[in-house]
């Protein structure tokens, strides 16, 4: 199950230019490149498999038809697709009652990890967590209710009974401490 | 740099964990595309970020069934079918509505049976759950576990990583005072997958799972090969 090293399919911009123009072995690669990080980020926020496994096939339909508008400026390849199963996943959590979700659920914020997850997944994920763990436990908290819940800052303010001006000192102040304790980490 | 300028830089960090509030974004989103090289390198900076955010989730081996379903998904042409129905056809569909209406309160009566019994099932899988440990026989990447409830017998078995061996199948044994007792073969999919639902699995002190001959252990006795994991539920 070990993951290999070097990342499938090479340059992924490379990659999603090829897609653009219609490539599926291109699809086939970057899939086999993101989709460990992309299914734990939609299992985490749908809290369960079927559901997750549904965003990701809805995700890599949405990256096929919209490859071309990929704009590396704006960040990394790998954050770009977070954000399309990040959006598909809290779409479909918005779109079902509480009642529907079977294990786990959103802001569970367990670690529990699969242990068939390839070993480059699980030690990637050990870091971030330790990372996470060392910031301060508002600017954490803030991250994971913007990121894994989908709240808007108001929403947190209200959620933590704190004042708007707080949690954007704190989301801004917690993403650059996570960003700072991982520099050097590469990206997905 | 204007006097604004610095409210839209403290921006770029909620805008990349996608938390602006409407009324922040839009002015925003306004600002980067007239153009600002100083809020697109944070932009670009903040989205690095929440990508590694990404992997604070708990990894999940991806199923290979998803990549054929991903692949299969685009394989169709980029425009789209288009299809035509023959107009003859269509009463033939009429038919098959009147057919769904008639059919509709025997559906009904079912489909409330079944989401009582799916809600059973659920409150079951949300309670505490007991691992299947490997043995010392059992492969280390064995995962399972049991979710069971004393009071009604009732257990439910999650599986996973359980391939067997070619011409071997894995066995499933309540452990019972009296003895192992079999609860059938486990059928997993290509990725060693498998759910087990047990309306009633008795009274039993652990369950086991045992590597058996393709058919499973002879009936009446207990395993007759090695236990690759078990849990203690008693």
């Amino acid at each position: 199950m070990e993951a290999a090293r070097n990342p499938p399919g090479g340059d992924p911009v490379a990659c999603l230019h090829r897609i653009g123009a219609g490539d599926r072995d291109a699809l086939g690669a970057l899939y086999d490149r993101y989709t460990p990080l992309l299914l734990s980020l939609a299992r985490r926020v749908v809290g369960n498999a079927a559901d997750a496994e549904d965003v990701l096939q809805q995700s890599w339909v949405q990256v096929w038809h919209s490859a071309a508008r990929y704009e590396p400026a704006r960040g990394p390849v790998a954050g770009w697709l977070c954000n399309i199963v990040r959006s598909r996943a809290l779409d479909r959590v918005r779109s079902r009652s509480s009642r529907e979700r079977v294990e786990g659920g959103a802001g569970g914020g367990g670690s529990a990890s699969d242990p068939a997850a390839s070993l480059v997944e699980r030690e990637r994920h050990s870091r971030v967590r330790a990372a996470l763990g060392a910031i301060d436990a508002s600017e954490r908290r803030v991250l994971e209710l913007a990121y894994f819940e989908g709240l808007a800052q108001s929403e947190i303010a209200e959620r933590l009974k704190a004042p708007l001006g707080t949690v954007k000192t704190w989301t801004r102040r917690g993403l650059s401490r996570l960003r700072d304790l991982l520099q050097g980490e590469a990206t997905p | 740099m204007s006097s604004g300028h610095d409210r839209f830089l403290e921006l770029c960090a909620a805008w990349a964990l996608g938390a602006l509030d409407e009324g922040d974004r839009a002015p925003f989103e306004a600002h980067v595309a007239a153009g600002c090289p100083a809020c697109e390198a944070e932009i670009a900076r903040c989205a690095e970020a929440a990508a590694l955010l990404a992997a604070a989730a708990p990894p999940v081996a991806p199923p290979a069934s998803l990549r054929d379903r991903v692949l299969d998904a685009v394989g169709e042409p980029r425009r789209g079918r288009k299809f035509s129905l023959a107009p003859a056809l269509g009463w033939i569909v009429a038919a098959g509505l009147l057919a769904v209406v008639l059919m509709g309160w025997q559906l009904v009566t079912d489909l409330s049976r079944t989401v009582r019994q799916e809600r059973e099932w659920n409150e079951l899988l949300q309670s505490p759950a007991v691992p299947l440990a490997p043995t010392p026989d059992g492969a280390r990447d064995l995962s399972a576990r049991v979710h069971y409830d004393k009071s009604t017998g009732r257990a439910l078995l999650v599986f996973d990583n359980y391939r067997p061996p070619e011409g071997r199948a894995y066995e499933l044994w309540a452990i019972r005072d009296k003895g192992p007792e079999s609860l059938g073969l486990l059928e997993p999919d290509s990725e060693g997958r498998a759910v087990l639902r047990l309306a009633d699995a008795g009274r039993a002190a652990a369950f086991a799972v045992s590597l058996e001959p393709p058919g499973g252990a002879p009936k009446g006795g207990g395993p007759t090969g090695a236990v690759v994991s078990v849990a203690a539920v008693g």
